[in-house]
């Protein structure tokens, strides 16, 4: 029952302790999917903050701003036409870099709306429209120059006709449609009207119908219809031009393009304000779960607060409660310690009762041999005293006298020739080193299993080794023992345990080598001066540990014995006993060649 | 942009308030005084190198220097020049000063800037016949050239690179003349012939295409626009004579030419896309009938072209020895 007891104990003890190291593994297995949550709801809540807020509104203000800016550039680029039109010596540089500047801003527009993402397949018709515009811009620079020129020139032309029309005598007719072209196209160039623009060239087309004119003239004449031709071509041209100009509608397109992109921003914002909204929510649901911790973290404070209360009330009571358990495991370790001993005395009794029995058998033979001299001696006390009352009577007859004298001599005789005295006295004391051997091993008993050890005495180890020797003298008999035994300190302690962990060590070396013929078990007792221990080797040459059990033999219950045979816990209360002096025990073992168990010891 | 514009304006306008003791700059012209480009030294110099590298073409023999040389006024002087493996070119080589300032390049129009132009005679096979890969191939050899590219340029030695810096160059070629100082108000900076000549060209209407600051390169003409200069022509038609019709493919741009600057004129002859006019006077013969649509006195030509030399520049490199 107490085994019982006991052993279950152990086992919770041990599994207690052998559970620390998984302890932390457990700890993060149980706190994972807590983690992974806090992981998931932070992720989320940045997403969102990052989908709520990540719009870059610089660079939509930026853009927009860029096509107003294209606007203001195709603006001034029309005010540069208009300007160039109405003005016969403007220079070109202008209209040239501002162009110029119309292509480089709408190409940075569409890379930059592109880079932000937003459909702008408007944009590239807009580029489209910049190249429709630049070749009619080339155009209308190569038309006006030519325009201007002729326009400017007409006025000297006429003139020149006229001139050499007077000088040549030509026909009237010349002068007159000279006259009329130059009012023609002066009309025309401020006009712009069509049907006068069909009068000058049929007047240019009767001038240079006009045949037999002296050749200065004619050469004149062909220049000034040239140039009539070049100023309505020119100007019809430049009003065509105009027109298509208009026909762009360029900045229309770019009001467009802002709407478009406007639109897609606003789509963004919405979008954005819907993630903001699903933040907001978010968070209001994150901040009632917090709350909903921070009310059950202030419970939980309150309880430990609580038990704080109670502690040093909980901490006393436990500490009585632990008290007692250790009172009561104290015990029970004794309690086993001594069952232990009984085991190991078990084993003993027999070869004990064995050792006192053979004194015994011839103390009890002996002294049934003197009780048969008894008799014998009695007869010859009987006969001396019938002698004597017969030599002192005074009717006794000489007969008488002979008879009794001869009876007692003949006893005497007998008690003399069979050497009976001698043998008593042999009898006697055969019976006295009987008494003397059985006491001896009453008191190598008494010595090695002193119960009454309530406090710790000073003992010597080598009386230690020879009393369990002693004791164990039917267990070594099969063997050799081979003693090296150097004098040592004296050790303080208990020394009928020590006794019981050397006998325990001891059987276990016999029985070691139970099978070999030839087996020693030697038994080395040093001195370490430095370590200020004793040092007791006991060594068999017996058949070793293996190595896969080297390792548990301390362990309780393990044994290797069959079932009933031992206890399985002779080393492990070995160990415990050598730990509770204060002194190790080791063991070192090769298979097949022997076990060496060492005990270190500290003395005083 | 308009604030560009307008900082013009206000500066010229502080200009006129703040020194009234300087000369006054003529007002209202239609030519313009040159203005130096800003220009990033590094990579010009790193361009100039590139410019006068023949291994920028396919056989390491031409460079753009050859055709573009600094003492013949940007060009060659021939009517056309000669590309690799001697490879005759089709058309006049415009210079390269001043370049910069023209609204595009070529006498098509084809590039829209010095970038894109460049590219264009790489990859000619009459021209240089070479392309950027096998280039930057051939300059990664060389250790001091990529590290230059390296430290000016994030991405290093690269096709945009190389077109950067060769463009940067051809910015800094910019031939400020005596004219610019007499528009910037220096009234003593050409003579009287010269300012005679100056009114002739103005008023005889060469200025409605050659104005601006570049004296022109900032609008496209046809070639003929009085007369039918290519019907009076003796030699036969070219592909190059359809001008930037080769560009467009639109019927109404066939004959259309860039018109060229006319700064460094007196340095650039021969004259015209085909090279057609040896000489100056020949050149301004031919604009007077074919462009103008009229005649002029022999006097009045021979001032304009006296006013035209009056425009050729100066430049640090004008000077330099040919290696």
């Amino acid at each position: 029952m107490n085994d019982l007891l006991l052993s279950t104990n152990e086992v919770n003890v041990l599994s207690s302790g052998g559970s620390r190291l998984t302890k932390g593994a457990a700890l993060v297995k149980q706190l994972l999917p807590w983690l992974l949550l806090v992981v998931t709801l932070m992720v989320m809540l940045s997403w969102l903050a990052y989908k709520s807020a990540g719009r870059n509104l610089g660079a939509e203000h930026a853009l927009q701003s860029q096509l107003s800016e294209l606007k203001e550039t195709d603006a001034f680029l029309d005010v540069g036409i208009y300007d160039v039109r109405s003005n016969l010596d403007a220079d070109y540089d202008l209209l040239t870099v501002t162009y110029e500047a119309l292509v480089s801003q709408t190409k940075a527009i569409q890379a930059q709306s592109k880079a932000m993402g937003l459909k702008n397949d408007s944009m590239t018709k807009l580029i489209e429209q910049t190249e429709i515009k630049g070749s009619l811009l080339d155009k209308f620079k190569a038309g006006h120059a030519l325009y201007r020129n002729s326009l400017k020139y007409l006025p000297d032309s006429v003139s020149n006709v006229r001139a050499l029309a007077v000088e040549n005598n030509a026909p009237k007719k010349v002068d007159d449609l000279a006259r009329s072209i130059l009012a023609l196209s002066l009309d025309y160039s401020i006009t712009g009207n069509a049907d006068k623009a069909a009068e000058l060239r049929t007047v240019a087309a009767n001038l240079s119908s006009i045949d037999g004119l002296d050749e200065e003239l004619d050469d004149a004449r062909r220049e000034l219809v040239a140039h009539a031709y070049s100023v309505v071509f020119q100007k019809s041209a430049e009003t065509q031009q105009f027109s298509d100009f208009a026909a762009i509608q360029f900045r229309a397109k770019v009001n467009d393009i802002a709407n478009e992109f406007q639109q897609q921003f606003d789509i963004k914002t919405r979008l954005e304000q819907l993630y903001r909204q699903a933040l907001i929510a978010f968070s209001a649901v994150l901040l009632v779960v917090l709350v909903f911790l921070a009310f059950r973290l202030l419970q939980s404070f309150r309880l430990i607060n609580d038990a704080n209360a109670n502690l040093e009330k909980n901490v006393a009571k436990r500490t009585i409660d632990l008290n007692q358990a250790l009172q009561q495991l104290q015990t029970q370790q004794s309690q086993i310690i001594q069952q232990e001993k009984m085991a190991s005395l078990g084993q003993m009794v027999a070869g004990v009762a064995h050792e006192i029995n053979t004194p015994l058998g011839y103390l009890s033979s002996g002294l049934q041999s003197a009780q048969a001299s008894v008799p014998l001696f009695g007869q010859l006390s009987q006969a001396v005293s019938q002698m004597i009352t017969t030599l002192t009577s005074e009717n006794a007859s000489q007969e008488d006298v002979e008879r009794d004298i001869s009876i007692a001599h003949g006893l005497a005789t007998i008690i003399q020739e069979e050497d009976i005295v001698e043998e008593i006295d042999q009898l006697l004391k055969n019976g006295l080193f009987g008494v003397e051997q059985i006491s001896e091993i009453v008191a190598n008993l008494k010595d090695f299993s002193r119960l009454d050890s309530k406090s710790s005495v000073l003992y010597n180890t080598t009386d230690c080794i020879e009393s369990t020797l002693k004791i164990a003298t039917n267990v070594i008999k099969k063997v050799t023992i081979q003693k090296r035994l150097s004098e040592v300190p004296q050790s303080e302690g208990f020394p009928s345990q020590i006794n019981q962990v050397l006998l325990n060590l001891i059987t276990n070396a016999c029985h070691a080598t139970d099978n070999r013929d030839n087996g020693i078990v030697s038994i080395t007792q040093t001195f370490d001066e430095q370590a200020k221990a004793i040092k007791i080797d006991i060594a068999d040459n017996g058949t070793g540990i293996p190595r896969d059990i080297v390792g548990k033999i301390f362990d309780p219950f393990f044994t290797t014995k069959k079932v009933g045979q031992g206890t399985g816990l002779g080393l492990h209360i070995s160990r415990q006993i050598i730990e509770a002096h204060k002194g190790k025990i080791s063991v070192s073992s090769i298979e097949g060649k022997g076990t060496t168990f060492s005990i270190f010891l500290p003395v005083v | 942009m308009k604030s560009n514009v307008l900082q013009f304006f206000l500066s010229l306008e502080l200009l006129l308030l703040t020194c009234p003791s300087m000369a006054m700059p003529l007002s209202r012209e239609p030519i313009r005084p040159l203005v130096m480009l800003k220009v990033d030294t590094q990579k010009a110099a790193l361009g100039k190198s590139l410019f006068e590298d023949k291994r920028l073409s396919k056989d390491d023999t031409v460079a753009c220097v050859s055709c573009h040389s600094y003492q013949t006024g940007g060009v060659d002087n021939l009517p056309v020049s000669t590309g690799i493996r001697g490879q005759q070119g089709v058309i006049n080589t415009p210079t390269v000063f001043n370049a910069a300032n023209n609204f595009v390049q070529f006498w098509d129009g084809r590039a829209l800037n010095l970038e894109d132009q460049a590219g264009h005679v790489i990859n000619n096979p009459k021209e240089f016949d070479s392309n950027f890969r096998l280039i930057i191939q051939k300059l990664s050899k060389d250790s001091a050239m990529v590290s230059e590219f390296k430290k000016l340029y994030p991405e290093g030695l690269s096709e945009p690179s190389i077109r950067s810096a060769i463009a940067e160059f051809e910015r800094s070629l910019i031939t400020p003349s005596r004219f610019d100082r007499y528009l910037q108000g220096d009234a003593n900076a050409i003579n009287d012939q010269e300012k005679n000549g100056y009114r002739l060209f103005k008023s005889y209407g060469c200025i409605a295409c050659h104005q601006g600051q570049n004296v022109g390169g900032n609008m496209f003409q046809v070639f003929g626009a009085m007369n039918n200069y290519f019907a009076d022509r003796k030699t036969p038609p070219t592909d190059a004579d359809n001008g930037r019709y080769n560009v467009t493919h639109k019927e109404s741009d066939r004959h259309v030419f860039k018109v060229p600057s006319l700064r460094n004129v007196a340095l650039t002859a021969p004259y015209f896309h085909d090279a057609s006019a040896a000489t100056l006077e020949q050149a301004i013969n031919t604009m007077f009938k074919y462009q103008l649509g009229r005649t002029a006195p022999q006097q009045d030509k021979e001032d304009i072209a006296v006013f035209l030399k009056s425009l050729t520049g100066q430049h640090v490199l004008m000077n330099a020895k040919r290696p």
